[in-house]
C-alpha cells in the first residue's frame, strides 16, 4: 500500500468536501485511523475548506436573523408541545350540574330481597374463582412460552458454536488454508492479536482466536485487506464470532 | 451567560437547544454560510431561504454531528448549507441548459463589513485572492457547487485527467500557504 499514491489520488479531496459514497467514506476513515500521514493530510484539506469559505463571506441582510430565529424558536415550541403533550386527552367541563334523581317512587328497587342477595355472592363468588383460575392456567402458558423461546434461543446458540468449531477443524485441518497470525499495533493495542487462515486457490478467509478488546455496544469489528494498494472490505466480525468471508 | 467561544460549550449548548447559542452562532458563521449560499444560488431570495433551511437543519441534525470525526463543526455546517444551495439550484437549474452561464460566473471576492468570524482552527484569510485564477474557479465549482469531475470537465471542456489534477495542483497551492503546523 503505497500512502502517498492514495493521498494524491483525490479521494481525500471528495472525503472532505463531502461528496463521497457511504462506502468510500467508511474506507477514508478506516485509511486514516492506519496512516497518520493520511489524517494529516486530512487536517490540512479541512483547513483549506474552511478558509476558501471564508474567503467568500458575505453578511445576510439584516432582517434575516429576526426570521431565522423566529423559525428555530416554532421548532422549539413543537418540541416541547411534543413532549408534553399526554397520550390520551378528554375535556371535562369544569363544573358539571349534579343531576338531580328523585327519590320519591323508587322505594321498592331499594328492597332487594334476601335470595337476590344471595344469589348474586354465589354468582360473584363463581366468577372470582374461575376468574382466578383462568389467570392462573394463562399465568403457566406465559411462563410456558418464556421457557420455549429461551431453550430455542440457547438451541440457535449452540448450533451457531457447533457450525463455528467444525468450520474451525475443518479448516485448521486442511492444508489448503495458510495460518498469518496477526498481532495488535505496538503503540495502540499491543496486546491483541487475531489469527487468519487464508485459502489462496479458493480466496476464502477464515478469522479465529479473536483476542481483541470489547467493542462499544453499538459498533462491530470489521476486516479490511488492502488488494492491489486499495483496502478492500471483506466483512463486519459479528459478536466476535468467527465469521467466514469470502476474499475478491 | 456561557462562554460560547469554548467549543465544547457551545457544542453542548447547541444540542440542548439553547437558543442563545443558535444566536451566537448566527452571528459567527451566518456570514460564512451565506457567502457559499449566495456563490451558489446567486440571488438574494434564494440566499435568503437556503441559509434558514441550513439553520433549521443545524437544529434537528446537531444530535448527529460527531466531533470525533468528520471534521470541525464549521465543516459540518459548510456541508449542510452547501447542499441546501445546490438543491435549491438544481431545483432551478439544468446543468446542460446552463453551461453558458456558469462559464460566465464571476468569482468574486467580496469581504464587506463581515462580522467577526471565530472559526476553531484557523485564522487564514485572503488565500483565494493569492491563488490562481484558473485553481479558484475549479476549486470553487468542486467544492461549493457540488460539481463532479465529470461535470467539472464538460463545463470547462477539459479532459477528465486535467481536471483531477488541477484540483490536486490548487489544493496543494492552498494547502502551501495555509502552511503545515
Amino acid at each position: 500500500m503505497n500512502v502517498n499514491e492514495y493521498i494524491s489520488s483525490g479521494i481525500l479531496e471528495q472525503y472532505v468536501s463531502g461528496l463521497i459514497s457511504p462506502q468510500e467514506k467508511q474506507e477514508v476513515e478506516c485509511m486514516s485511523h492506519i496512516y497518520p500521514e493520511i489524517q494529516d493530510e486530512l487536517n490540512t484539506l479541512y483547513a483549506t475548506f474552511e478558509a476558501i469559505a471564508l474567503e467568500m463571506k458575505r453578511t445576510p441582510p439584516a432582517h434575516l436573523k429576526a426570521s431565522v430565529m423566529s423559525a428555530l424558536n416554532d421548532l422549539k415550541n413543537e418540541d416541547l408541545s411534543l413532549t408534553a403533550s399526554p397520550l390520551v386527552s378528554a375535556s371535562i367541563p369544569e363544573e358539571t350540574p349534579v343531576t338531580q334523581h328523585p327519590t320519591t317512587g323508587n322505594v321498592r328497587t331499594m328492597q332487594t330481597t334476601g335470595w337476590i342477595r344471595i344469589a348474586a355472592s354465589v354468582l360473584l363468588l363463581l366468577t372470582v374463582s374461575f376468574g382466578y383460575l383462568l389467570y392462573n392456567k394463562s399465568k403457566d402458558a406465559d411462563q410456558l412460552q418464556q421457557e420455549i423461546a429461551l431453550q430455542k434461543e440457547s438451541k440457535i446458540k449452540a448450533e451457531t458454536a457447533l457450525a463455528t468449531l467444525s468450520k474451525q477443524v475443518e479448516v485448521m485441518s486442511n492444508e489448503r488454508y495458510q495460518k498469518i497470525n496477526l498481532s495488535g499495533i505496538p503503540e495502540k493495542s499491543p496486546a491483541s492479536s487475531v489469527a487468519i487462515y487464508w485459502n489462496k486457490t479458493s480466496s476464502e478467509v477464515f478469522i479465529a482466536n479473536i483476542n481483541l478488546p470489547a467493542p462499544p455496544s453499538d459498533k462491530q469489528y470489521q476486516l479490511w485487506a488492502i488488494a492491489d494498494g486499495k483496502p478492500v472490505d471483506i466483512g463486519m466480525i459479528e459478536n466476535n464470532q468467527s465469521p467466514v468471508a469470502v476474499f475478491q | 451567560m456561557s462562554d460560547f467561544s469554548n467549543m465544547q460549550i457551545l457544542i453542548s449548548s447547541l444540542k440542548e437547544k439553547d437558543e442563545k447559542a443558535y444566536a451566537y452562532l448566527y452571528d459567527n458563521y451566518s456570514a460564512a454560510l451565506y457567502g457559499i449560499i449566495f456563490k451558489v444560488v446567486n440571488n438574494e431570495d434564494d440566499a435568503n431561504d437556503v441559509l434558514q433551511d441550513t439553520f433549521v437543519n443545524i437544529w434537528k441534525n446537531i444530535a448527529t454531528y460527531d466531533g470525533s470525526k468528520g471534521g470541525s463543526l464549521f465543516t459540518w455546517m459548510l456541508h449542510i448549507c452547501r447542499n441546501k444551495a445546490i438543491d435549491r439550484y438544481r431545483q432551478k437549474n439544468r446543468i446542460a441548459e446552463n453551461q453558458k452561464e456558469y462559464k460566465s460566473v464571476h468569482i468574486s471576492n467580496e469581504q464587506a463589513n463581515t462580522t467577526n468570524i471565530n472559526t476553531d482552527k484557523i485564522g487564514v484569510q485572503n488565500i483565494i485572492e493569492k491563488i490562481k485564477p484558473e485553481h479558484k474557479e475549479i476549486i470553487i465549482q468542486h467544492y461549493f457547487k457540488g460539481y463532479t469531475h465529470q461535470e467539472i470537465s464538460d463545463l470547462n471542456e477539459m479532459p477528465l485527467g486535467s481536471v483531477k489534477t488541477k484540483i490536486r495542483n490548487a489544493m496543494m497551492e492552498i494547502k502551501n500557504l495555509v502552511g503545515r503546523k
